[in-house]
């Protein structure tokens, strides 16, 4: 009898535990995403025609604009960004989250409905955020659009290829590629910036590299401290890079989105074809000082003028000017590094300047074989080589930098030195002051 | 001190106008449950939503002082149990560890977390209600007992109620049906008698959208009786799945204007899904013996055997972004912008489901943000697996007709695994067992690993990752009571000795703490005493005044002890035992038509520590604050009265004022579960600062109306104040001060929040039927209850807590704001019950 009671009791139990496994629910997986009927109605392209430089626009028009994902924070080295591109160009989208790569993976394509977005400038670049801070009226800057807000604009469409990247060479880099994938070729690490770890993992400091194109020309890669591949170093090879391509201020500029976009596995450029010999932009050196680097001299010959290390839009580069010095007579000397022409052949000179505020003051660029390098300058034999300057520049700072043009060294052999010469004066009347101020950059010396 | 006279008067008036009763302190509380329409009947009913909030929310964001409540015989505790537990009030103010719960007098109290597994046992109130309660220091035959209330549960087969019912439950609570069979076979010529007893719980949808529970209960045993030994089996479990509920912001009831809103579950393929589970199976096995040596001698003896599994589910994610959809940075309150912040607003009202979990946008992440379909999002178990065991044995000495002995010894063993398991991978193809956030800090190196034995180890659904170890936990301890009747007075000492120890074993080797996560921590030791004396003048049969002293020295619980276990063992730097003192003096009057006590308390603890952890977005990771040096204390008065104008119609009132404040300055120190280095240490300026997390005033009074005893109204009203909601020790420290701006008043950032004072009003009425009589006098009856819990329909906020996050340097409280519990609207229930 108890028997019965206790195994009906049992078999009570039993049933009811296969009751409550079947009650607690099983999920079915959604089906595929079906895509939207939203299409787009313009291009990127036609958001930068629309733009009026160093303004912010608010979209207020329902414009709609797709493309393809290039670049995420999937290894965080772009942060709270997005690049979108399309067959016309390219634009960097700002969000505020975590973990973008996760809903908007390389190569999705994303349907952005712009109206109530807002598109402003970061460094020269367009760029697409969620609204404006106004509370700094001189600097306003664009905000990133809010996470709670990504269902409003960003739709995802699908999966798709990603878009070949770009070739292009340093000179062809210009403002239309802004944010666009690109690849670019024959160019290695500055020897002083190879076997360095891409970003500084430590500190969590973001890292630029100079890249050097083999035919000459510099762009900047520029990786994050937080990047998972910040500790990775960077090879010495040549080869091809991949990447987005951006500018601050006038200094150009790559992010990569992993180490795989770096491709520099060739021998490094010297030799093969033309190289660069000797390259300077003043980057490394302290701003707003005396310029000091190594194997440089700057000297003053008359006066006490010496060359200073400035920054305009985030660039660096070797300027003088006599004005507030009230002397007389100013001779002023910049002498590079000693280059040996021996092994090369079809050496030339290039540079970029600037002036500003001309009245007369001039800079001239000089080669001589007889200077020891360590001496007086104006002492030894100087010859003046024909360069292309900036002047004229009256009334401020001159529209753009003057390229020298190619100033043909390979008459010359055996070791010499280059110098810049300044000469002005600042005393009197203002009519009779020589003080134009000069920028000088990018001093470049190349071979075939 | 006139007044109080008058009253004392007014009281003994009453009492006198009866004929004296019998003395009934010491006698033998009922061992049967009658569960017939009594004055009792409506308690039961009650008892088993008693609990209930505490089912429901888990302890995701732990409480800073987990709180337990129960109701029993007292007379305090039987009137207020379940109208005070709407807002978690706790017997004098105590943590859970200061009260003990006994099944066959082993002790249920959890070496780890002092908590009572209550869930264990859940849904079997037609036989765990036999219980008995010993209030406060009063001796009791059994244990030390404790400092709060101690129950004690009898569930052999042959001293239960005999019965057979068939009970089914209504209710808009989280479970919406329940029905129960239970049969309690009396003992029969042979000695034999058994009782079993089931119950199935269930609820889906209701108040609360996505609320569902599934509940299996089981009870059995066998008692056999022989000349002077009784042997009993008790098997007993709860198999239990239910949904968890948040805390929620205000300013989520504002966005989804309903105070219902829960962030734990969206929408799947149009169906709702709940992404926050509990799950408990942890079935008891106890074989005891009660063996009659002579007239004056009794041993008892116990062995308990448990084991099984509870897990919480939640989400777990990876380099995606935070799935919770109240997440503060999807809120309109985190955009310092108005313009953003209103076009957040416009577009979570015009979105309500952008305020809910979006799980096919996990499932398509899962799916398409990696070749490999890697997962981002997971859904994980957070799982303790647990073994007991238990031995106890007591022996009762009637030395005398006067004086008693007891002495009981007990050895516990209870081993605690925990590792967090594959759930769902959501569509995904396989996770990896990575820490992601440890390789942000040391880059570069193994760190990411969680365990460097199996490094980069594939997960599929069922994998155990994350973390993964054990708590070997051991505690032996020895009683002895000795109680001493005289005509007018009786007077009782115990003393309790205790040696515990505990040590973590690790089966991960992890890549943050590689030499010491892996493997057998050393032991830790802990040796501890407890006494306690008390003295009872008996007036006269009715009135009884006492007075009770107990010093406690008890170790520290084990989770509070080591500081990040998950990963390494690490515990705080001073361990040292919690000692506490109690003083209690009361009176008792026990007549006819009144019964009133009036009880004193003053409880001062020493040396507390607690470890408070939290997922803290800023480190990504876990992060702990380790609180050691904690004291408090507790003075208070508790009184209750139940006062017959007729035989139809009583009066119960009841009411405790407390003050319980924190004393003295607790050291801190916070370590984060992915940083080497312990980030602050400091001392918390809370000197003063109230206990949170009960009431520190309620008062409840209410009526009962019977009639022909198969019919009562029952109708009461309970006030609840002077409620705090836990806080954050982080923002009462001398580095939180230091970020506050010229001008700004300290006391912002520093003052406890309070909660409202509730008024609360609960009906209830029952009803019984006798369906069929025999001509033996044996009958079938019907009994229905019915109750509406808190009448007026409020909104009430239960409970809450200071988000343990804080914005240091922008002082800004309001950014990771207080997190409140609802209880919404009116809660009915109906439970219909067949006697057979």
């Amino acid at each position: 009898m108890k028997l019965i009671v206790i195994s009906k009791f049992f078999i009570g139990c039993f049933f009811l535990q296969f009751l409550l496994q079947g009650c607690i629910k099983q999920f079915d997986l959604p089906p595929a995403y079906e895509g939207t009927s939203v299409q787009a109605n313009t291009s990127i392209r036609s958001l930068y025609d629309s733009h009026i430089a160093g303004n912010a626009e608010k979209f207020v028009d329902g414009e709609i604009i797709t493309g393809i994902i290039t670049a995420n924070d999937e290894n965080d080295n772009f942060y709270k960004t997005i690049v979108l591109q399309d067959s016309t160009a390219a634009i960097t989208i700002r969000l505020d989250g975590f973990g973008l790569s996760a809903h908007f993976p390389l190569g999705m394509r994303l349907m952005v409905k712009l109206n109530g977005l807002w598109m402003g400038e970061y460094g020269g670049m367009l760029q697409i955020g969620g609204s404006i801070d106004r509370s700094d009226p001189m600097f306003t800057e664009l905000l990133p659009v809010a996470a709670p807000l990504f269902s409003k604009h960003l739709l995802g469409v699908q999966m798709e290829a990603m878009p070949n990247p770009i070739d292009v060479t340093y000179h062809q880099l210009n403002d239309s590629l802004h944010s666009r994938l690109v690849r670019l070729s024959n160019i290695e690490f500055a020897i002083a910036d190879t076997a360095k770890s891409y970003g500084d993992p430590i500190n969590k400091l973001t890292i630029s590299h100079s890249l050097k194109f083999c035919t000459g020309g510099t762009v900047y890669l520029r990786t994050s401290g937080f990047s998972s591949f910040a500790a990775i170093t960077t090879p010495s090879g040549s080869g091809a890079i991949v990447g987005i391509y951006s500018e601050f201020g006038s200094q150009r500029q790559l992010m990569i989105r992993d180490t795989n976009d770096v491709q520099l596995k060739q021998n490094r450029c010297l030799g093969i074809g033309p190289s660069v010999l000797f390259f300077e932009d003043f980057e490394q050196a302290i701003p707003n000082s005396i310029l000091k680097l190594p194997n440089w001299n700057n000297l003053a010959e008359s006066g006490k003028l010496f060359y200073q290390v400035q920054s305009h839009q985030n660039n660096q580069f070797a300027s003088i000017s006599a004005l507030g010095t009230n002397e007389s007579a100013l001779i002023s000397w910049l002498v590079l590094p000693s280059i040996q022409l021996n092994q090369t052949v079809g050496e030339q000179l290039s540079f970029l300047s600037r002036d500003a505020f001309d009245n007369g003051a001039s800079l001239q660029v000089l080669v001589s074989s007889n200077y020891d390098g360590k001496g007086q300058p104006w002492k030894a034999r100087w010859t003046n080589l024909r360069a292309n300057f900036s002047k004229g520049a009256s009334g401020g700072l001159g529209p753009s930098w003057v390229k020298s043009g190619n100033i043909s060294l390979s008459n010359l052999n055996g070791l010499i030195h280059i110098a810049f010469r300044y000469t002005g004066s600042d005393l009197g009347v203002p009519a009779v002051k020589k003080n134009t101020q000069f920028w000088v950059d990018d001093v470049k010396i190349t071979s075939q | 001190m006139r007044f109080v006279l008058i009253i004392w008067g007014l009281i003994n008036a009453v009492a006198f106008s009866q004929p004296p009763a019998k003395s009934t302190l010491f006698k033998r509380k009922n061992q049967f449950i009658d569960s017939s329409l009594d004055k009792e009947g409506w308690k039961y009913f009650q008892d088993q939503y008693t609990n209930e909030a505490l089912i429901a929310e888990g302890d995701e964001e732990q409480p800073f002082v987990p709180s337990i409540l129960q109701s029993g015989k007292d007379l305090f505790s039987a009137l207020t149990g379940f109208s005070f537990s709407i807002r978690r009030f706790r017997l004098k103010g105590l943590s859970s560890r200061y009260s003990t719960n006994s099944i066959h007098e082993v002790t249920m109290n959890q070496l780890s977390d002092g908590v009572i597994p209550w869930a264990s046992w859940g849904g079997l109130n037609e036989v765990t209600s036999n219980n008995q309660f010993a209030n406060g220091l009063r001796n009791n035959e059994y244990q030390f007992g404790a400092m709060g209330s101690a129950v004690f549960m009898q569930l052999n087969a042959s001293k239960l109620f005999p019965q057979t019912t068939l009970t089914i439950n209504f209710s808009n609570r989280n479970y919406h049906q329940r029905i129960a069979f239970t049969h309690v076979k009396p003992i029969n010529k042979n000695g034999w008698s058994f009782a079993h007893s089931f119950s199935y719980k269930m609820g889906d949808g209701g108040r609360l959208v996505a609320n569902a529970f599934n509940g299996f209960a089981y009870f059995l045993s066998v008692d056999k009786r022989l000349k002077n030994q009784l042997w009993s089996f008790v098997l007993i479990g709860n198999k239990q799945v239910n949904t968890r509920t948040a805390a929620i912001t205000h300013e989520m009831v504002q966005l989804s204007n309903s105070t219902l809103y829960q962030p734990g579950w969206g929408l799947q393929v149009g169906k709702v899904r709940n992404a926050n589970w509990q799950y408990s199976h942890q079935p008891i096995f106890i074989l005891s013996h009660e063996y009659q040596a002579s007239s004056q001698i009794k041993q008892v003896s116990s062995v308990l055997f448990s084991s099984g599994e509870k897990y919480n589910t939640g989400l777990d994610w990876y380099n995606a972004s935070d799935p919770r959809p109240d997440y503060y940075r999807y809120l309109p309150s985190f955009y310092k912008d108005s313009l953003m912040s209103s076009a957040i607003v416009n577009q979570l009202l015009t979105n309500p489901l952008q305020l809910q979990i979006d799980w096919d946008k996990m499932y398509w992440v899962n799916q398409h943000s990696s070749i490999d379909k890697r997962a981002k999002y997971l859904l994980e178990d957070r799982v303790e697996k647990s073994k007991k065991m238990t031995l106890n044995t007591r022996y009762a000495i009637q030395f005398s007709p006067k004086l008693h002995f007891t002495f009981q010894g007990q050895y516990k063993l209870e081993q605690y695994e925990y590792f967090k398991r594959v759930n769902d991978l959501l569509g995904a193809a396989y996770s990896i067992n990575y820490n992601q956030f440890a390789a942000e800090n040391l880059p570069g190196s193994t760190a990411i690993q969680n365990d460097l034995k199996t490094p980069d180890k594939k997960l599929l659904k069922g994998d155990l990752f994350g973390y993964h170890y054990k708590m070997r936990l051991h505690q032996w301890l020895a009683m002895g009571q000795l109680v001493y009747n005289l005509p007018q007075f009786d007077f009782f000492a115990a003393f309790e000795y205790s040696y515990t120890s505990y040590q973590r074993e690790g089966f991960y080797q992890n890549g943050v703490f590689p030499y010491n996560s892996y493997g057998r921590s050393p032991q830790e030791y802990f040796k501890n005493g407890q006494l306690k004396l008390g003295a009872t003048y008996k007036m006269t049969g009715r009135n009884y005044f006492y007075l009770h002293y107990a010093y406690s020295s008890k170790p520290p619980l084990v989770n509070d002890l080591y500081l990040s276990p998950r990963i390494n063992s690490n515990k705080q730097l001073f361990a040292t035992n919690e000692k506490a003192i109690m003083l209690e003096a009361g009176y008792l009057l026990n007549a006819p038509t009144m019964k009133v006590r009036l009880n004193g308390y003053l409880i001062q603890i020493r040396d507390a520590m607690d470890v408070l952890s939290f997922y803290h977005d800023g480190y990504r990771n876990l992060v702990n604050y380790g609180l050691s040096n904690i004291g408090t204390q507790l003075l208070g008065l508790e009184f209750s009265l139940a006062y017959s104008f007729s035989t139809n119609l009583t009066f119960n009132a009841a009411f405790n004022l407390g003050r319980y404040t924190y004393q003295g300055r607790p050291n801190y120190i916070v370590v984060a579960d992915n940083e080497l280095h312990a980030l602050e240490s400091g001392v918390l300026y809370t000197n003063q600062f109230p206990v949170t997390g009960t009431p520190q005033l309620a008062f409840f009074s209410g009526l009962v109306y019977r009639y022909n005893s198969n019919l009562f109204l029952n109708i009461s009203s309970s006030l609840m104040s002077n409620q705090w909601i836990s806080f954050n020790p982080i923002r009462r420290t001398y580095d939180a001060a230091q970020h506050l701006r010229q001008g700004q008043d300290p006391l912002l950032i520093s003052n406890p929040t309070s909660l409202p004072a509730a008024v609360v009003l609960d009906f209830s009425a029952g009803y019984s039927f006798r369906l069929k009589k025999f001509k033996d006098g044996h009958a079938y009856y019907l009994q229905c209850f019915f109750g509406v819990n808190n009448c007026l329909n409020q909104s009430i906020i239960t409970g809450g807590y200071e988000q343990l996050r804080f914005d240091t340097q922008g002082a800004d409280v309001n950014k990771f704001p207080n997190k409140y519990y609802f209880s919404a609207g009116a809660l009915y229930s109906l439970s219909l019950k067949w006697k057979l």
